[in-house]
């Protein structure tokens, strides 16, 4: 009977494994011999140059000002969001639950719905300087002195389109964390209730280590995630990637690379580079958030 | 300018997806055999039962005005199945189907690299065309029917590539009436521009908007006004990349006179974080006097302007009286690319729409649709001109022989001319002095100018 079995479950992978295969994987393999050619992307012919396109990459100054952009969106992008999502999901859920809980959980996850150009568009209107909703907000309660180009702004582009990953991602981990927060039995709450503890201690006595399993996917996620970020900034930004490099990326200086350029050798290094980092930060992530497992 | 608008005419919903690694962007890639350009043969017959793709970049120039050419091809041919594809982003649309070797026909080629299409040997020789009986003027070859300059244009050591279809003009815009209300004249020098836009802040104006996010705009006219105190050896110098030409004492000049217009306020408030399409609506409405763009303007902006704006281009002010190049000097000519891909199915199917499309219903056709003065003569009788056009059209008469088609190294660098563009974003926002940007421009020169896997050309 077992040959039946596998057959059956070899069927249905099929599919699936064969579209993954050669949607996902054999483009990504690809990227390693195109990194080392000179590649221009336009006709068939390319030259292999050996490991010149990554030499020049480390002597090249926006793929570092561009790196230095994506560390400090890995830095802030999970601190503010997670932080963000543990606070409003204990509220949600403190007490066994606040009135209306399941309406703001609604709410909050409304941006996760969007696809990323609607979101890209819309923050576009409310970004707008002269007509947008935000400078006319600030007008019109009297802070008219804060508003400012935002997207156009050099001090101002990379913390507005953070913002913007902020308000599009708390949601999803708000959810995430209300799931596993009403996984945990209500007689520990109450124990600790009994020997005095305050909310705070409860939350982080009782609370965040035993969904931090989650809060370390959580993580790991938006590490990812901060290594990207190319949609949003090709929409957003100005140039895209601007003002100056304010707003660069690898993940935009790869693509600009590519099309802009006619770079595509070069792109597939940069492409290869940031593979790379991202296999290192997401066991790093693992490795710096392993606590011990707690069972209940 | 057609060139301008290579890089700059965007449009506003641009539908970004998120590619997790460029190979991704490559999947499709790599086919091993390398195709050369067959040798075009004069006078070889079109295969009229071939099916024929045409690619039409829909910008500023929309796609109604392909309709009369296709519909010619149709007639002259019935068996052939005639394909319209439009679109706004060919690097991303059409780059795998040149490297698949099944690239469409003929190509309104806005946003591909012309340069490096050449040196790859992906296009079609279009020298026969030019020696071709005129479409629709019998015993005249396309090239007499041509304006001076058309058939030299496009061309890439010497050979024909790239066949124009617009004769534009860039410069500033402003509305005639507007200035004629508050007894304004436009300016021929900066500094009787600085002057003038004192004068409209008191009016209640906004003296200036570009488009800012896309710098770029803004970009030719600084380097206008450079040329004109300068004269020509500094854009021959630019163009050859030469050690030290963007520290050129006029360039310098040029940028704190631009940089001026923010730092004096004289920028319609958020200039720098608006839109193409948010400036010029901006501008239109009056909310600004004015503003630098190309020919498609009038046409890209549609209603919005209200009918009686008396939308007018002028050249770019120079910086003095002492100026080595006159003030009437404007860049523009033939402009615009189309191109026949040497791997087509059907070249001669793509060369003959284009013979078609060069014909003179044709072309008065796509003026009368587009406002847009086009390249073959006679191409604009007997269609009203709208006073943009009409102002263009002047621009063009009183420029006689200073005029050029466009700074070269804006056609053969890519990167320098991104690099320029977003400096000129940064020069405008305030952040670097007018000497550290033109010292981080020669950096970026230098570059172009050392990476060997650029192919650099000369003028």
């Amino acid at each position: 009977m077992h040959h039946g079995k596998y057959r059956f479950v070899i069927g249905l992978l099929l599919i699936p494994l064969g579209l993954y295969a050669v949607f996902v994987v054999s483009p990504y393999l690809q990227a390693f011999p195109i990194a080392f050619t000179d590649w221009e992307g336009l006709s068939a012919s390319y030259r292999y140059i050996g490991f010149d396109n990554f030499v020049t990459l480390f002597h090249d100054p926006v793929f570092w000002v561009a790196l230095r952009h994506n560390l400090f969106l890995l830095v802030s992008l999970p601190t503010v969001i997670v932080t963000l999502s543990l606070f409003f999901s204990a509220i949600l859920n403190y007490r066994g639950g606040i009135p209306g809980a399941k309406f703001y959980k609604v709410v909050y996850f409304f941006p996760s719905v969007l696809s990323i150009a609607v979101v890209g568009v819309l923050w576009q209107f409310i970004f707008e300087p002269r007509s947008g909703l935000l400078n006319g907000f600030l007008r019109a309660i009297g802070l008219g002195d804060l508003a400012n180009l935002w997207l156009g702004g050099r001090d101002t582009a990379l913390a507005s389109i953070m913002a913007v990953v902020v308000w599009g991602g708390v949601g999803f981990y708000v959810v995430l964390f209300t799931a596993a927060m009403a996984a945990i039995p209500k007689e520990l709450y109450e124990a600790a209730l009994l020997d005095g503890a305050s909310p705070l201690q409860s939350f982080f006595r009782i609370t965040l280590p035993l969904i931090w399993n989650t809060v370390q996917v959580a993580i790991a996620f938006l590490v990812i995630g901060a290594l990207d970020q190319f949609a949003l900034i090709k929409v957003l930004s100005v140039g895209p990637g601007g003002p100056g490099d304010a707003t660069q990326v690898i993940s935009l200086y790869m693509y600009t690379n590519a099309f802009s350029y006619g770079k595509f050798g070069y792109a597939s290094a940069i492409g290869v580079t940031l593979f790379a980092l991202n296999m290192i930060l997401t066991l790093l992530t693992f490795r710096l958030t392993r606590r011990e497992r707690v069972v209940y | 300018m057609s060139t301008d608008g290579k890089v700059d005419r965007r449009t506003l919903l641009r539908v970004a997806l998120a590619a997790p690694a460029v190979g991704a962007l490559a999947s499709c890639a790599k086919p091993v055999v390398e195709k050369s350009a067959p040798a075009p043969t004069l006078g070889a017959k079109v295969d009229g039962s071939k099916p024929l793709e045409f690619f039409n970049f829909d910008g500023g120039y929309g796609k109604k005005w392909t309709e009369m050419p296709l519909d010619l091809y149709r007639k002259e041919f019935p068996q052939a199945a005639v394909k319209l594809t439009s679109g706004q982003e060919l690097k991303q649309q059409l780059q795998p189907r040149f490297i698949q070797g099944t690239p469409p026909d003929l190509i309104e080629n806005v946003g591909l690299d012309g340069a490096s299409l050449v040196a790859k040997k992906q296009l079609y020789d279009l020298g026969p065309l030019l020696e071709m009986e005129s479409f629709d003027q019998p015993g005249v070859k396309v090239k007499d029917t041509l304006l001076p300059g058309v058939a030299e244009a496009g061309r890439y050591d010497g050979v024909k590539y790239e066949m124009p279809y617009v004769f534009g003009v860039g410069g500033i815009w402003y509305s005639q009436p507007l200035l004629d209300k508050h007894g304004w004249t436009y300016p021929k020098h900066w500094d009787e521009m600085i002057a003038l836009c004192a004068e409209i802040k008191k009016a209640g104006l906004a003296p200036w908007t570009y488009q800012g996010k896309f710098p770029g705009y803004l970009a030719n006219p600084l380097l206008m006004t450079a040329y004109k105190a300068a004269g020509p050896e500094l854009k021959k110098k630019i163009d050859n990349l030469e050690p030290n030409a963007w520290r050129d004492p006029a360039i310098i000049q040029a940028a704190e006179g631009y940089q001026e217009l923010a730092s004096k306020g004289y920028l319609l408030e958020g200039t720098q974080a608006l839109s193409h399409t948010q400036s010029q609506t901006y501008w239109a409405q009056g909310k600004a006097v004015f503003i630098p763009c190309g020919g498609w303007l009038e046409n890209e902006l549609g209603t919005i302007a209200p009918k009686d704006f008396g939308m007018t281009m002028a050249p770019v002010p120079g910086w003095s009286k002492d100026d080595k190049a006159p003030y009437e000097t404007v860049t523009g000519g033939p402009g615009g690319a189309l191109i026949v891909p040497a791997q087509a199915k059907n070249p001669l199917g793509g060369l003959e729409l284009l013979r078609i499309m060069l014909s003179k219903q044709c072309m008065q056709n796509f003026a009368k649709l587009t406002n847009s003065p086009v390249v073959v003569k006679g191409g604009t009788d007997g269609v009203p001109m709208s006073s943009a056009a009409a102002s263009m059209q002047k621009a063009v008469n009183e420029a006689g022989t200073n005029m050029f088609s466009d700074w070269q190294f804006r056609l053969w660098y890519q990167k320098l001319l991104t690099n320029f563009e977003s400096s000129v974003g940064v020069l405008m926002s305030g952040d670097q002095t007018p000497d550290e940007w033109s010292k981080q421009m020669q950096k970026y020169a230098d570059e172009t100018a050392k990476d060997p896997s650029i192919k650099k050309y000369h003028v």
